[in-house]
């Protein structure tokens, strides 16, 4: 893909384009898919790489919005749509296509590949675009050539930015340049000057009505139509008609738009027609049809004297004449390029109000209909399901009827009907509409299926027609059974029927100020922190005796227990000398009591580098004391004991401090 | 205080109540006389006070629109109604009456989230949110104190539980909030309404039916996308809907 050949069309919230080209072009490049347009292949760091994908009649829903990488997307995706007619040897073709213009900057160098970009379609698939490679050089080292001036006289240099898909001189250019020329029935009149050119006369659009006076509901055929006696280079819509007020059915035309002529106060033009809409009025009264407006650019036909072009000396000459695009000089005849808006006028339908005599029945109708109704069954027992489908047929406004007023018996549980429809444009607008009730007896007995009526607006006979279909009658047979019974769901009650819920006695409601709530919220949060960040050091630092007062203290309980080792108070003594042991030792490794054991305190005495003597001694002792005070035994060495304790305790002292 | 004081003070606090309710009586009185409009007028008072109970008035004005048949504003009060508190059983049966009424399908489409998730988040009203959180963080603070100063089995498992208990109940809160706030649907509130293809509401057009509820796709000036429930994407003027 060149560099130029970056078609910008307008973005969708500016214009949606028409495009008409009315001149021969290879359908090869549209007969693709995804079409992928991109500014160069090979770009700077930091330049906007702009990359188009053209999506030709593929009605697809939207561009499902993925990741660059490692491109950033900077600017779009950009949506813009078009429809384009092609005209190759007298054959016409017409498209849809929908155009997403993305602006990417690479943000690394090297050969790089945007990723491919999907679209969701109407029937639920997707469809990707292919991988494109792109080179990323770094910045200052892609030389910036003059750009080239488009060529005045190539008219295509609007559509291709001004590169010539086609630029082979020998190949297709020369039949190109012949398709150019007006057919053989125009041009009838040249201008001697273009100001001079009366173009509006040349090239003008019309919207048709099939009748500018109708009923509400009644069908209208608007066709809109361009009519040209010059050539021109295609065809943008600036205004689409605006159908305010009409229910609208587009018919969709044929992919290769018929160009007709037409002989128009004896001129002889050639029309196209290029949207057909089928209208409803949906309220009486005159509704506007808004012009089309379009813009093209005219060929105007100028009368040039003979003499100006030297008669070619051989063949070769000739044909680089053609070339040259002097075709014209050789008919005495230039084409001069003039830019031309246009538009169609607008359009009045005069809408009358139907008579104010309607049935009941009447539910908007109007055309012409037929009825029809059918029962699956005849004899059914309670709560078993009966079928009754009616089905309305013909011609008219009958998509815009949904409510059928049919009145079933109370007794019967009915339920929303299922609606189905199909219409055709051939020849004429019409359908088949049916409404399919399903409906549950609770009760058993004689009933019967409602008297179905339908009526609606004849226009010929211009006035009300009322459709019957007799009422079947129906066999309940077994028990009685409660509606709403079997666990049918919420959804599938006849709501129409239903009264609305009250609400409760009105009660207001207080709400709490969003500062009040944040100020009672955050105050436990915030003393939650304090205290749990309080230092825990400063609470243990109290439960543990520390420095001189742990010998104080275990001093003293030493003096006490040899009190009692004088009034041989046995247990009293062997507790007292456990209670210095553990207190000691607790206060001064700083162990809870509750964690104080013999292995803990070994474990943690040798932690501190004890000697492993004093350790066992220690350990020793404890054993001791604590068998003295449990059992009869060692109450003999009790002196002895004491004294050990003495040595032990201040030797352990020593180690500690 | 003596008992001539209390009573001068008990009048007055009475006669405030009844200012207070005086749109609301006003409001039901001419709703039981079938004076649809007037109701209609005292509500939308009672609307703009501060305290008031929205989801209740909002229904209450759903319903004096619907006695005057008009169905798709009816919807559009019903489903405010909603937004405000989604448990309401009635109010969504009064829009599947009001969606019949307009010959709309009863299963009405909901956008965004699922109803699951709604009910769960409206379960309790926004003061109670309040409340709750309130309650569960002042537990938080005495659970951290009764582990700091006299530690009982299990405090930290029972802190990080009220943790998250408490963290629950913000996210509920503001998943509500969310919610009450989101506008991006609406109803069709127009029976002209017309949907184009293209932004420039150009070229042919489909009726939308009233009552449908919409989702707001994309906006440009007076403009907007709508995605209507039956999945189709149509550009229509903003007039011609209401906002949720």
């Amino acid at each position: 893909m060149h560099h130029n050949s970056f078609v910008l069309y307008k973005s969708m919230n500016l214009k949606t384009i028409f495009l008409l080209f009315l001149s021969t072009l290879s359908s090869s490049i549209w007969s693709q898919k995804i079409e992928v347009q991109i500014s160069a292949k090979k770009i700077e760091v930091g330049e906007v790489l702009t990359v188009q994908f053209n999506l030709t009649n593929q009605n697809e829903r939207g561009m499902i919005r993925g990741n660059f990488e490692p491109f950033k997307l900077v600017g779009g995706p950009g949506v813009s749509q078009s429809q384009q007619t092609n005209v190759i040897n007298g054959r016409y073709s017409h498209f849809q296509i929908n155009s997403y213009t993305l602006q990417l900057v690479a943000k690394k160098m090297g050969k790089l590949v945007v990723p491919k970009s999907e679209w969701q379609l109407a029937d639920g698939s997707k469809i990707a675009s292919p991988p494109i490679e792109i080179e990323v050089v770094k910045q200052g080292t892609i030389p910036r050539p003059q750009s080239r001036q488009p060529d005045p006289n190539d008219p295509f240099a609007g559509f291709f930015g001004g590169h010539d898909p086609f630029a082979d001189p020998f190949g297709g250019m020369p039949n190109r340049r012949m398709a150019q020329q007006p057919p053989a029935q125009q041009p009838q009149g040249t201008y001697s000057d273009v100001s001079k050119a009366n173009i509006s006369k040349d090239i003008f659009a019309r919207i048709h009505l099939n009748k500018t006076k109708c009923y509400v509901g009644e069908q209208i055929s608007a066709s809109v139509k361009i009519y040209t006696a010059l050539n021109a280079k295609g065809f943008e819509a600036e205004k689409l008609p605006n159908f305010n007020g009409f229910w609208s059915q587009e018919i969709r035309l044929p992919e290769n738009l018929e160009m007709k002529p037409e002989t128009i106060n004896g001129r002889q033009f050639v029309s196209v027609e290029i949207k057909k809409i089928l209208l409803f009025p949906t309220k009486p009264g005159v509704l506007e049809i808004s012009p089309l407006k379009m813009k093209t650019v005219a060929m105007v036909p100028i009368s040039k004297p003979r003499t100006a072009m030297p008669q070619p000396r051989d063949l070769f000459e000739a044909i680089q004449m053609m070339m040259q695009d002097n075709m014209a000089a050789f008919g005495g005849v230039e084409f001069k390029e003039v830019p031309f808006s246009f538009s169609s006028g607008t359009e009045r339908v005069q809408v009358l109000p139907l008579p104010g005599n309607a049935p009941a029945s009447f539910s908007g109708a109007v055309g012409k209909f037929n009825l029809n109704s059918y029962c699956n069954k005849k004899e059914l027992k309670t709560d078993e399901a009966l079928n009754l489908s009616i089905e309305v047929q013909g011609s008219g406004n009958l998509p815009l009827i949904n409510n059928l007023n049919i009145e079933w018996d109370e007794s019967m549980e009915v339920f929303d009907p299922q609606i189905s429809e199909s219409y055709s444009n051939v020849p004429n607008f019409n359908g088949t509409k049916t409404w399919k009730y399903t409906t549950i007896p609770h009760n058993p007995g004689n009933y019967a299926t409602p008297n179905i009526e339908f009526t609606y607006f004849d226009l010929v006979l211009r006035k009300y027609v009322t459709l019957k279909s007799p009422s079947t009658p129906l066999k309940i047979t077994g028990n009685p059974t409660s509606k709403k019974g079997k666990g049918k769901s919420f959804e599938e009650y006849n709501y129409a029927k239903q009264k609305i819920k009250e609400p409760k006695i009105y009660s207001s409601q207080s709400r709490l100020s969003l500062n009040l709530f944040w100020i009672w919220t955050l105050i436990p949060i915030f003393l939650g922190a304090i205290v749990a960040f309080f230092p825990k050091e400063g609470i243990h630092r109290d439960r543990f005796t520390s420095g001189k007062k742990v010998a104080a203290k275990v001093r003293k309980q030493m003096l006490q227990a040899k009190v009692y080792l004088e009034e041989n108070k046995k247990k009293e003594f062997y507790n007292e000398m456990t209670r210095a042991y553990w207190s000691y030792l607790g206060n001064k490794l700083r162990i809870e009591p509750s964690l104080l054991s013999r292995n803990n305190i070994a474990e943690q005495l040798r932690e501190k580098n004890v000697l492993e003597a004093s350790v066992v001694e220690l350990l020793s002792l404890i054993d001791q004391c604590e068998m003295g005070l449990y059992t009869d035994h060692g109450s003999t060495d009790m002196q002895d004991l004491y004294e050990r304790s003495l040595i032990e305790l201040s030797e352990l002292d020593k180690q500690l401090s | 205080m003596s008992v001539r004081y209390r009573f001068a003070l008990g009048i007055m606090m009475a006669l405030f109540a009844l200012q207070l309710n005086a749109n609301v009586r006003e409001a039901t009185q001419a709703y039981t006389a079938k004076q649809y409009e007037i109701s209609l007028d005292f509500w939308t008072k009672e609307l703009k006070k501060t305290g008031s109970n929205n989801a209740q008035i909002l229904f209450n004005m759903g319903n004096c629109l619907f006695q005057m048949q008009d169905y798709s504003k009816a919807i559009l009060c019903y489903e405010k109604s909603l937004k405000e508190d989604f448990n309401q059983e009635d109010v969504h049966f009064n829009i599947l009456v009001s969606r019949a009424k307009l010959g709309l399908g009863t299963n009405n489409k909901e956008f965004i989230t699922n109803n699951f998730l709604k009910k769960i988040v409206y379960c309790f009203q926004t003061v109670t949110y309040q409340h709750l959180i309130i309650l569960t963080a002042w537990c938080i603070l005495v659970a951290i104190a009764i582990r700091r100063f006299r530690p009982i089995q299990n405090i930290q498992t029972i802190i990080y539980s009220l943790v998250g208990v408490c963290i629950l109940l913000t996210m509920m809160m503001y998943g509500r909030s969310s919610f009450q706030h989101e506008m991006s649907t609406g109803i069709i509130t127009n029976s002209q309404a017309s949907g184009y293809n293209t932004m420039t509401l150009q070229g042919a057009s489909k009726t939308i039916k009233l009552g449908e509820k919409v989702e707001i796709v994309d906006q440009v000036a007076e403009n907007i996308q709508i995605r209507t429930e039956s999945d189709s994407l149509f550009w229509i003027k903003n007039v011609d809907f209401k906002l949720i």
